[in-house]
């Protein structure tokens, strides 16, 4: 191997990197299920000499430097040659058939090799334990395309979950309800990320399903990792997966139980409401209401991670709602008919928010993303990119540039008896930001055109407080339809 | 954060998995090689022809084992193999943008078109540059420096107003002579004899839609052995129905004909006599009535190679 690597590097003109020529040595073929070119072909139809000097031709302007060690579709994964420092070198990709520069992958070849051969253990014993599961017939025989369609698991079933993104199987977990200890009894926790998304979702997304698995069964969500022994023919306790208790370790939740792979039901009520992004001011809120038995913290993460409520619906309807539960968790209803008015007005006011920001993401102009602040009953919105707003009475196109924050009050209603006294009472909240805001906005919904001088009343808001005065394309009826349907999926779920 | 979907696994996933890991094995060498020669000639391509005309020179090998690649691996001899490289330096010489070589033709040339699959497509090109082939109409075939040549482009067969069914044919090479467009199907056998296939009768049937519409003037096989007589014959009859076809269209196609065949006005059925030509013997005749009437035909080249 050592003279064919000496032709190799004279055949190139390039002094290879010792790691490159330690995986050469060890004769291996294959990373992660995919083809590592080497001297000879392996039945993988390159070598590492075919396909750089190929790399040559298609892309002349690149330096001479890059070797490729793959080509997939239309990437080739190449070493940079010119940077190699002690006996390892950075990863890079470079499409084919553009003309971008070379992307970065953040990793040596070295580090690329360590981890792909930790990954493979960790992969192989998740699998053969997947497989065990299957032979014990601890899980219940299902085909995704059986003529019964019904999925036989209970919760108290075991069951293994993939978690898929675009297609890429980014978690493998197998769990399921266990009655004696009333919580979450985890066999196998494997998680990885898509390349195309930031760092630690693929970890974060199959935590999320495990926690929001425990709330929906179990009255506690204590979780139990456990393994199946052979010797004894039962389940014993198993070891927390590094990755997991890493989790816990980043969002600084302290595991009392580590060494007997428990983790409380409070530890996981902390990690899950880091994971859907509560904040500590909206913790503190939602503990309050806790102590007061209207709702708890788990509950509200639930509804947050199923996606029935935004987090900045739940946070301002939490902070400016009478009754947060009557909302969040629907258990106002139409037969009490003043409470659930004014729910449903609360509700709108968040959603009207969520469809303003939906507007700025989904710009004309430019597509990113907003964040989002409450202060009390205002909105503090920063749109990350250029966005133009055509919702004004006023003035046709609003511009919002960059970083810029605007101040919204959501205020959509059905009547408008007396608007001067209205817009009067709606603007008091604002008077103490109007200073330091350029751009404060008035949100109501369709039903303000139908006001005969409306757009008098606009400018003359417009002139005297300098502040526009939006009306979104939707009509109250609209509005409280869809928090309608909030409401109702949300009522079968316990606070 | 990435929103992603759960399933459940069963059992045939987690074999679906193992298999997945290895991918590597599955890695589309042809798709590959086709891109890189693309860019290749386009970023690059004084270099290509430079490398492709030199035998000694280092990346020889590299090019051609990339065409052998892009082209499908073990479809031709190795002798043959051997040939490509030489055979893509004399097209490219003088046709140095073809469509389809190693992308896609343009979709409005036809939906579904793909480059060029097979080594021999090259090879009969090569082949026609570098020499003229008598066809079996009893003209000669030659592609000249002055021609654009372009591969794997289709041409609408039937125009149904149901999008289900929009049949195309395709033409292997295409060759543009100015207003004329030259269709050539090249058809690759390692025995001596190449035989009917399923789909020759729908292909000649293609061939004669294109015809009637004025998207082909002239049509050939060409192979690098012999073809098959059943072959032959059924050319010939997709000949007879060209003819045919043309002489519903215009009468004095019924004249010409009775007079070149010298047969009694009165008492024969054309179409019926069309169908019945020899077109082997009656060439000559045939070949007086098709160039006066401009019908055309579908010719055959044998033993079409390249030689390197």
């Amino acid at each position: 191997m050592t003279d064919q690597i000496k032709s190799l590097e004279n055949q190139l003109g390039l002094s290879l990197p010792e790691s490159y020529k330690r995986f050469l040595e060890e004769d291996r073929a294959l990373i992660n299920g995919l083809p590592i070119y080497g001297v000879s072909t392996n039945n993988y139809d390159y070598t590492v000499f075919t396909s750089t000097q190929a790399l040559r031709f298609a892309r002349p302007e690149l330096p001479e430097t890059y070797l490729v060690v793959r080509f997939l579709e239309n990437q080739a994964l190449c070493l940079d040659l010119n940077r190699v420092s002690n006996g390892d070198c950075p990863l890079i990709e470079i499409e084919i058939d553009s003309h971008e520069n070379p992307k970065e992958l953040g990793i040596s070849f070295g580090q690329y090799v360590e981890m792909a051969s930790q990954g493979e253990v960790e992969i192989n014993r998740a699998l053969r334990r997947i497989s065990n599961l299957f032979k014990s017939r601890e899980i219940k025989s299902y085909e995704h395309n059986a003529k019964n369609n019904k999925v036989p698991f209970k919760a108290r079933d075991w069951k293994v979950i993939r978690s898929c993104v675009h297609d890429y199987v980014t978690g493998l977990s197998a769990f399921r309800h266990n009655e004696q200890f009333n919580g979450l009894e985890v066999d196998i926790f494997i998680a990885t990320d898509h390349p195309d998304y930031e760092p630690g979702h693929g970890i974060k997304a199959l935590t999320l399903l495990l926690l929001s698995d425990a709330y929906k069964n179990g009255a506690s969500m204590e979780f139990r990792f456990t393994r199946y022994d052979h010797n004894s023919q039962t389940r014993v306790k198993d070891r927390i997966p590094h990755q997991f208790a890493n989790l816990f370790n980043e969002k600084g939740v302290t595991l009392s139980k580590k060494e007997q792979g428990i983790i409380t039901h409070f530890e996981a009520v902390s990690l899950y409401a880091h994971l859907v992004g509560l904040t500590t001011d909206v913790i503190a809120k939602i503990k309050e209401y806790q102590n007061e038995e209207r709702l708890s913290l788990q509950g509200v993460c639930f509804l947050i991670s199923s996606r029935l409520w935004a987090i900045d619906e739940a946070k301002w309807i939490l902070f400016n709602a009478p009754r947060p539960e009557g909302i969040l968790f629907g258990r106002d209803v139409p037969e009490d008919r003043l409470k659930y008015e004014e729910s449903l007005s609360f509700g709108r006011a968040a959603l009207a928010v969520s469809k303003l920001r939906h507007k700025l993401e989904n710009s004309i102009v430019n597509e990113g993303d907003t964040t989002a602040q409450i202060e009390n009953q205002l909105f503090h919105i920063i749109s990350h990119h250029p966005a133009e707003l055509d919702w004004s009475i006023t003035t046709p196109n609003v511009q919002i540039n960059e970083g810029e924050e605007i101040i919204v009050l959501s205020r959509p209603r059905r009547f408008f008896p007396n608007l001067s006294q209205l817009i009067e009472d709606d603007l008091k909240p604002m008077l103490s930001s109007l200073k330091n805001a350029n751009k404060i906005f008035l949100l109501y919904s369709e039903d303000f055109m139908e006001v005969k001088n409306y757009k008098e009343l606009a400018q003359e808001v417009k002139k005297q407080k300098n502040i526009e005065i939006l009306v979104l394309p939707f009509t109250t009826n609209e509005l409280d339809g869809e928090v309608n349907i909030r409401m109702r999926k949300a009522k079968v779920i316990r606070t | 954060m990435a929103e992603g979907c759960n399933l459940h696994l069963t059992l045939s996933d987690v074999n679906k998995v193992e298999t997945a890991r290895n991918i590597g094995e599955k890695v589309d060498a042809q798709n590959i090689s086709r891109e890189l020669l693309k860019c290749s000639l386009k970023n690059n391509s004084q270099e290509i022809m430079r490398v492709l005309n030199d035998k000694n020179h280092p990346a020889y090998k590299t090019a051609k084992e990339l065409l052998i690649k892009a082209l499908g691996e073990g479809r031709v001899t190795k002798e043959e193999a051997n040939k490509l490289s030489d055979a893509l330096y004399l097209i490219l010489k003088d046709h140095p943008n073809p469509q389809g070589l190693f992308e896609k033709p343009p979709v409005h040339r036809g939906p579904g078109s793909d480059p060029m699959s097979h080594p021999y497509e090259l090879l009969c090109t090569a082949a026609l540059i570098q020499k003229e082939v008598t066809t079996s109409l009893g003209n000669s075939l030659k592609i000249y420096s002055t021609d654009r040549i372009d591969f794997g482009e289709k041409f609408a067969s039937s125009y149904a107003l149901s999008t289900k069914k929009k049949n195309t044919g395709e033409s292997d090479i295409l060759i543009g002579r100015g207003a004329k467009e030259i269709g050539i199907d090249a058809k690759y056998t390692k025995g001596s004899i190449y035989g009917v296939k399923p789909d020759l009768l729908g292909q000649l049937d293609k061939i004669r839609s294109a015809f009637s519409d004025d998207q082909l003037h002239e049509f050939y096989f060409v192979t690098n052995a012999q073809f098959h007589s059943d072959f032959k014959e059924m050319v010939d009859n997709a000949n007879a129905k060209i003819i045919q076809d043309c002489a519903k269209e215009n009468n004095r196609i019924y004249k010409d004909f009775k007079d070149i065949t010298k047969v009694e006005k009165e008492k024969v059925d054309v179409l019926e006599m069309i169908r019945n030509l020899d077109f082997h013997n009656d060439r000559k005749q045939i070949n007086k009535l098709t160039q006066k009437h401009d019908i055309p035909q579908i010719g055959i080249c044998e033993r079409v190679n390249f030689e390197g």
